[in-house]
């Protein structure tokens, strides 16, 4: 069906639509299934690379897990260590749970279980991505507060370091909670217009 | 297809794509021409679609024919695609029903700027600018497919899909007439 459009009835949309010349070779089947490897390979390293994430927050957090003379710092690096791992489980449990194109699903059904996931996923974050956080890291504060102070510098400066360090925090994980939700509701226009 | 002469590695699963490939390579490149402008992205969009049809043929059932399961996957894999690309760059897409009412949105594409007589370049980014429920029927229609097949293929009831396409036929002929008039001098389109 290839040739030049410019000789075709322009108001024949589907002729013109067709009679567009192939850009690209076909590809071979060896190519696919040296793609396919390549594909395979490329989600190994990808997994890799998230566990890696994890593994730095982790060696981050391990020596607190000795600094004897505040159990609430220790006790919030034990528990910021056991949300890397939850956390980590469940990025890689729902990148695992959506649809994929390889199912062969009507295209509807694709697109709005591909809308629900991400919009579920954003509307949910602070539940399973903040939250798991927040123990640990109030924990690290009290520690800090209460039992942990840097020599040579006044309690109250110190005092002052701790909540500033604090309502940063805090402004982060509103900022990126705020964020997703906008996320989750601009996403959840495109699921009720289809 | 004579399977005494292919080699021993060669599984339905390639049968079934190699079949494929050779009746709708054509259909996918430009299924992959509709969803993406840039050269390179389409290049990767096109080879991404042939490695999903070549997976999906492991777990195809029979439960629609293979044409129909060739277009599902392929577009499903346009939409991921689409979805990726719009998040770095937002632009607003239209329905059909906007697309009658409102203005040409192919006035700022610089592909139909720079080639304004070309109807095919003009159709392509009329199909770009819909939104993807309203191109994949756009471009199932613009393949020839019955409104049956395509209702199949979206997951639609025939009745719907064939309001659209009535819609659709009139968008497609209005507009594309419009821009042939404008580039023939036609005074009232000045």
């Amino acid at each position: 069906m290839s040739g030049d459009p410019s000789d075709l009835d322009p108001f024949d949309p589907q002729a013109l639509w067709q009679s567009q010349a192939q850009e690209h070779e076909p590809m071979s089947l060896a190519e696919i299934h040296q793609k396919a490897r390549t594909l395979k390979s490329k989600v190994l390293w990808r997994n890799v690379r998230e566990y890696a994430a994890s593994v730095v927050v982790i060696l981050f957090f391990a020596p607190v897990l000795l600094h004897r003379e505040s159990w609430m710092m220790q006790a919030g690096a034990a528990l910021i260590i056991a949300a890397t791992i939850f956390v980590g489980w469940q990025m890689h449990r729902r990148t695992g749970m959506g649809a994929i194109p390889e199912a062969g699903e009507a295209l509807r059904d694709f697109h709005r279980q591909t809308l629900i996931r991400q919009r579920d996923a954003l509307r949910s974050v602070g539940r399973w991505y903040m939250a798991p956080f927040a123990p640990g890291m109030v924990l690290l504060m009290m520690g800090r507060w209460f039992q942990s102070h840097v020599e040579g510098r006044s309690l109250a400066m110190d005092h002052l370091g701790i909540l500033l360090a604090s309502a940063f925090v805090v402004l982060v994980f509103g900022g990126v909670w705020w964020l997703n939700q906008l996320g989750a509701k601009r996403l959840q226009k495109q699921i009720d217009a289809l | 297809m004579d399977g005494a002469n292919q080699p021993p590695s060669r599984t339905l699963q390639d049968e079934r794509y190699a079949r494929a490939a050779a009746s709708l390579g054509a259909a996918l490149e430009r299924l992959a021409r509709a969803y993406e402008a840039d050269a390179d992205q389409r290049r990767d969009l096109l080879q991404d679609i042939h490695l999903a049809v070549w997976r999906s043929f492991a777990r195809y059932d029979g439960r629609c024919s293979e044409r129909t399961w060739v277009y599902r996957v392929a577009h499903n894999v346009a939409i991921s695609h689409g979805q990726k690309r719009r998040r770095s760059r937002p632009d607003k897409l239209l329905t059909l029903d906007e697309l009658a009412v409102r203005g040409d949105p192919t006035q700022p594409d610089p592909e139909a700027r720079a080639a304004d007589s070309h109807a095919l370049a003009r159709l392509t980014a009329l199909i770009r600018a819909l939104v993807p429920p309203d191109r994949q029927i756009v471009m199932l229609y613009l393949e020839g497919l019955e409104a049956k097949a395509v209702a199949e293929v979206c997951g639609l009831s025939p009745g719907a899909v064939a309001t659209k396409l009535h819609r659709l036929k009139a968008v497609l002929a209005s507009r594309i007439n419009q821009a042939n008039r404008f580039n023939q001098g036609d005074p009232d389109e000045r």
